[in-house]
C-alpha cells in the first residue's frame, strides 16, 4: 500500500508538467461534483416568461398606437410619453430607495405605467402635468399601497383621473389630427372629440373609417382602434392576456349601445360602432382593464369584471356628467376585484376534500 | 380530440434519452442502501456492521403493517449503518453501506424460488401478494407505494386496470425504454395483475410523444379484447391519477376518493416489469432503470443500476460532468427533490437523476405576485394558487384550508408558470404541514 502511494506521489508532478507543456485537445478537464449544491423546493424548471418580459411585451404591443399618435399629433406626442415614462421610472427608484424597499425598476412595470399614462394625455399636455401625473401614479397609487402586485387601482388610470379632476382644461385641450405639434403646444387648433359630439346627441363629423384608423382628436394613444387592436391581438396570441376582459368589456358596450341608441335617424349598428370606437374604450379594454394586478385572476371573474366595466361606461356616457366613462368604469371595477375573485372561486376538480 | 384534461401545461420534454437503449451498469464497489425507500416510516436494519451478506438478502424490515422489505443489491460485507437525513422523506433514516465482493452470491431464498420453477399462470392471489411483499416491489414511478398493499386493498373492488405510461415529467425516459425493450415482461406483469385481481378491462395509457412505444404494445396486444392502448396528449401533469382517469373516462376523481372504490387500480409501466421479474424470476427488487441526464451530464443515459449505487458513481458511468451543476435532483424536475450532497444511493423511487446548471440570476428580482392568474388558469385541480401562496405567506392557514389547500397535488405547475417567480408550491406545502399538525387534513 505504502509503495503504491509513493508511486502516485512521484508520478503526479510529472503528469502535471506534461499537461502544461502539451495540453491534449481530446481530453476534457474533469469536473468534480461541487461541494455546495443548491437545494430549493421543486419545481426546478421555470417558464421563460417573467414579470419583466411580460411588461416589455406589453410595451412592445403599445408601440404601433404610440407611433400612430406621434404621426397624427406630431413629435410632441412622443415627447409627452417619454417624459411620463422617464419620470415614472425615476419616481419608482426614488420612492423605493426612500421607503427602504428593494429597488425593482428592472421589472419595467414603471416604464409601462408611464407609457400608458402618456398615451392617456392629450399631445398638448405641458411637461409639468406629465411629471405630476407620473409621480402621483407611482408614489401614491402604486408604492404607498405596497408596490407592484399590491396596488388596488391601475396607477396610470388613477393618475389620469387625478389630472382630469385637478386640471380639466389641460386634460381636455385636444388638437385636431395632423396638427403636427413639434415641441410647443402654442399653435394647437382645438377640436372636439367624437365623444363630445355623441354626448350632445349628434354623430361626430368623422367617418367610421376615420374613427377606426385614428384620424380624429383625442389623447395620444386612444385614437387609432386599428393599431390598438393590432397590439391587443399580439398580446392575445402571445397569451399575455386572455380574451375574457376585452371581449366582455367591448361586447357589453356594443350590446347596450345597440339596444338603446341615443342618436335618432341613424342605423343602430352605426351608432354602436361610433360608441365603441370613440374615446378610450379599445385601449382601456386591451391595455388598462387587463392589468394583471388590478383585475381578477379567475375566468368568470374576468368576465364579470369586463361586463361590469362595460355597463358602467354606458351609464356614465349616457347619464353622467362626463363624456368619457372608461377610466372611471375600470377604477370602480378595480375596487371590486377582491370580491369578484372570492365569488368566482373555481370549483375544485372532482369536488373539494370533505372535512375529516 | 386527443385525450387530456383541462389545465396543466406543455413543458419542453428534454427526452433525448428516449432513443438510447438501457445500459447495464456494473455493480459499484460500495452500495449505500437507504432503509426509507417506500411510503411510510423508515425500516429498521436487520443486519449489523461486519455481517457477510448475499445478493437479495433482506437487510431492512419493520413490523409496521404496510412495511415492505429492502434487500441487498450485491453480496459482500456490511461496513456500516449510517444515520442520514433523507431528502425525500424529510426525516432521519438509516442507510446500510455494503462493500461489494463482486461475486453476487445469491441468497438462499432466491435459489429456493428459482428451484420451484413457478408457473406464473397458476399463481393464486395470495401467492402473488406474498411474492410481491417479500420481493420488496413498490411503485417505481416515484410514489413508492408497496405493490402488494395496493393489490390487497383493491381486491374485489377494482375491475379496471390502468397502466400509467404517461411519464409526463420532462427528462425521464424510464417507462419509455421499458415499453420498448421489455414489452413482454411489462405485459407479463399486466397479466399477473389481471389474473390475481380478476380485472375485466385494462387500459395502457401512453402520452403521444411515445407513440413508437404505444405502437409496440398495441401490436403485441392485438386480439386481446380486454387490453386497450390509449394515446394521451403530451401535457404535464398527465400522469397524475386524477388527470389520467379523467383523460380516459371523463370521470372527475376527488382527491379524497379512493381509486379502488371507483373500480380502478393504477400501476406504472416499470412497476409492471418489476412485478413480472419478482413472480417469474424470483428476483427481489435490487435494481432499477434510472435516467441520468441534465445539461451537465456528458453522456446522458438510461442506466440499469443496483439499488444503492452512489450518485457519484451513476454520474461517473455517464461520462461525468461537462460543467459544474447548480443542482442535483432526485427524480424529475417538476416534483423531484434537490440533493444537498452526493452521499446518497439509488433508491427504488429514483426514476431520474438530473444534474442541472443554474439559471442566469443576473436579472432576478425579488419574488412578487402580480396576480396574473396564470397559476389559476393552469392548475389541474382548479385551485387558486395565487391566494394559497399569499395566505400561506401570511401564515393564515385556516384560510388556506378554506381555499382547499389540501386538494393540491404539488405538481408544481403554478410555480413553473409564475412570472413573478413565487415559490407557490413551497407555501402550499408549509400550509399543508401546519394543517396536518393541527389535525386538519
Amino acid at each position: 500500500m505504502n509503495e503504491n502511494k509513493k508511486n502516485v506521489v512521484l508520478e503526479e508532478p510529472e503528469a502535471k508538467a506534461q499537461t502544461k507543456v502539451e495540453p491534449k485537445a481530446e481530453e476534457t478537464p474533469k469536473i468534480s461534483i461541487p461541494n455546495l449544491l443548491t437545494v430549493t423546493p421543486s419545481p426546478h424548471l421555470r417558464h421563460r416568461d417573467s414579470t419583466r418580459t411580460i411588461m416589455l411585451e406589453v410595451i412592445f404591443a403599445l408601440l404601433p398606437a404610440l407611433l400612430w399618435g406621434t404621426y397624427v399629433f406630431g413629435l410632441r406626442a412622443l415627447l409627452v410619453c417619454a417624459i411620463c415614462a422617464g419620470s415614472c421610472y425615476l419616481a419608482e427608484y426614488v420612492t423605493q430607495r426612500a421607503m427602504g424597499r428593494p429597488v425593482t425598476i428592472n421589472d419595467c412595470s414603471a416604464l409601462l405605467t408611464g407609457l400608458l399614462l402618456g398615451m392617456n394625455l392629450p399631445a398638448t399636455a405641458p411637461a409639468w402635468l406629465a411629471i405630476v401625473g407620473s409621480v402621483f401614479a407611482i408614489m401614491v397609487v402604486k408604492q404607498l399601497f405596497g408596490g407592484l402586485g399590491h396596488n388596488v387601482f391601475n396607477p396610470a388610470l388613477a393618475a389620469r383621473v387625478f389630472l382630469s379632476l385637478a386640471w380639466p382644461s389641460y386634460m381636455t385641450n385636444f388638437t385636431a389630427p395632423y396638427a403636427r405639434l413639434l415641441f410647443s403646444p402654442a399653435d394647437a387648433v382645438a377640436t372636439a372629440t367624437p365623444l363630445v359630439s355623441l354626448k350632445h346627441g349628434a354623430l361626430p363629423g368623422a367617418s367610421l373609417l376615420d374613427m377606426f384608423l385614428g384620424n380624429v382628436g383625442g389623447t395620444i394613444g386612444e385614437v387609432s382602434a386599428f393599431f390598438l387592436l393590432l397590439g391587443g391581438l399580439y398580446l392575445l396570441v402571445r397569451k399575455i392576456i386572455t380574451w375574457h376582459i376585452p371581449v366582455t368589456y367591448i361586447g357589453t358596450v356594443a350590446l347596450l349601445t345597440f339596444a338603446f341608441p341615443q342618436v335618432g335617424g341613424v342605423a343602430r349598428w352605426e351608432f354602436m360602432l361610433y360608441e365603441v370606437l370613440a374615446g378610450g374604450l379599445i385601449i382601456g379594454a386591451f391595455f388598462m382593464a387587463t392589468d394583471y394586478v388590478t383585475s381578477p385572476s379567475t375566468r368568470w371573474g374576468r368576465m364579470i369584471f369586463g361586463a361590469g366595466a362595460g355597463l358602467l361606461v354606458v351609464f356614465i356616457r349616457y347619464f353622467g356628467g362626463y363624456p368619457e366613462g372608461v377610466s372611471f368604469s375600470i377604477l370602480v371595477m378595480n375596487s371590486l376585484v377582491w370580491y369578484i375573485e372570492r365569488a368566482t372561486k373555481p370549483r375544485v376538480f372532482g369536488g373539494a376534500k370533505k372535512n375529516a | 380530440m386527443r385525450l387530456s384534461f383541462r389545465g396543466g401545461i406543455h413543458i419542453a420534454g428534454h427526452k433525448e434519452t428516449g432513443k438510447l437503449p438501457i445500459e447495464v451498469m456494473p455493480a459499484p464497489g460500495i452500495v449505500r442502501i437507504s432503509l426509507a425507500q417506500h411510503s411510510g416510516p423508515p425500516l429498521k436494519a436487520t443486519v449489523a456492521p461486519g455481517d457477510k451478506i448475499c445478493l437479495g438478502q433482506i437487510i431492512g424490515m419493520s413490523d409496521w403493517k404496510f412495511a415492505c422489505p429492502v434487500h441487498s443489491s450485491v453480496s459482500g460485507r456490511v461496513s456500516a449503518i449510517e444515520k442520514y437525513y433523507d431528502p425525500v422523506k424529510a426525516a432521519w433514516a438509516e442507510a446500510v453501506i455494503i462493500e461489494n465482493d463482486g461475486l453476487d452470491t445469491p441468497d438462499e431464498s432466491i435459489l429456493r424460488a428459482q428451484a420451484q420453477k413457478r408457473e406464473i399462470e397458476r399463481l393464486t392471489t395470495d401467492e402473488v401478494i406474498s411474492i410481491l411483499k417479500y420481493a420488496g416491489v413498490v411503485g417505481l414511478g416515484g410514489a413508492v407505494f408497496p405493490a402488494h398493499i395496493k393489490i390487497q386493498n383493491s381486491l374485489g373492488k377494482a375491475k379496471t386496470l390502468l397502466i400509467n405510461c404517461a411519464e409526463c415529467e420532462p427528462y425521464i425516459t424510464v417507462d419509455h425504454r421499458a415499453m420498448l425493450e421489455y414489452p413482454e415482461k411489462l405485459l407479463g406483469g399486466v397479466d399477473i395483475i389481471i389474473r390475481a385481481m380478476g380485472i375485466e378491462r385494462t387500459m395502457i395509457a401512453v402520452e403521444d410523444n411515445k407513440a413508437d412505444a404505444a405502437a409496440v404494445l398495441a401490436g403485441m396486444t392485438e386480439g386481446r379484447a380486454d387490453i386497450e392502448v390509449k394515446l394521451l396528449k403530451t401535457k404535464y401533469p398527465q400522469g397524475d391519477k386524477g388527470m389520467i382517469i379523467y383523460a380516459l373516462s371523463k370521470t372527475k376523481v376527488a382527491r379524497s376518493m379512493r381509486l379502488a372504490d371507483l373500480g380502478y387500480i393504477i400501476f406504472n409501466a416499470s412497476t409492471c416489469v418489476a412485478i413480472y421479474n419478482a413472480c417469474a424470476e424470483g428476483m427481489p427488487l435490487t435494481q432499477r432503470v434510472v435516467t441520468v441526464t441534465g445539461d451537465c451530464i456528458k453522456n446522458p443515459k438510461n442506466v440499469l443500476a443496483r439499488i444503492g449505487t452512489p450518485v457519484a458513481d451513476l454520474i461517473g458511468f455517464c461520462g461525468g460532468l461537462v460543467k459544474a451543476p447548480e443542482k442535483i435532483i432526485n427524480g424529475g424536475p417538476m416534483m423531484g427533490n434537490a440533493l444537498w450532497d452526493t452521499n446518497y444511493g439509488l433508491t427504488k423511487g429514483m426514476s431520474a437523476l438530473l444534474a442541472l446548471s443554474g439559471r442566469d440570476k443576473k436579472d432576478e428580482l425579488p419574488a412578487c405576485c402580480i396576480n396574473c392568474g396564470r397559476c389559476v388558469q393552469h392548475c389541474p385541480m382548479r385551485l387558486m394558487p395565487n391566494y394559497l401562496a399569499r395566505l400561506g405567506k401570511a401564515q393564515n392557514y385556516d384560510r388556506c384550508y378554506e381555499y382547499n389547500v389540501n386538494d393540491c397535488l404539488e405538481c408544481g405547475v403554478c410555480s413553473y408558470v409564475c412570472p413573478g417567480r413565487v415559490e407557490i408550491v413551497q407555501y402550499i406545502r408549509q400550509a399543508k404541514n401546519a394543517l396536518y399538525a393541527a389535525g386538519k387534513r
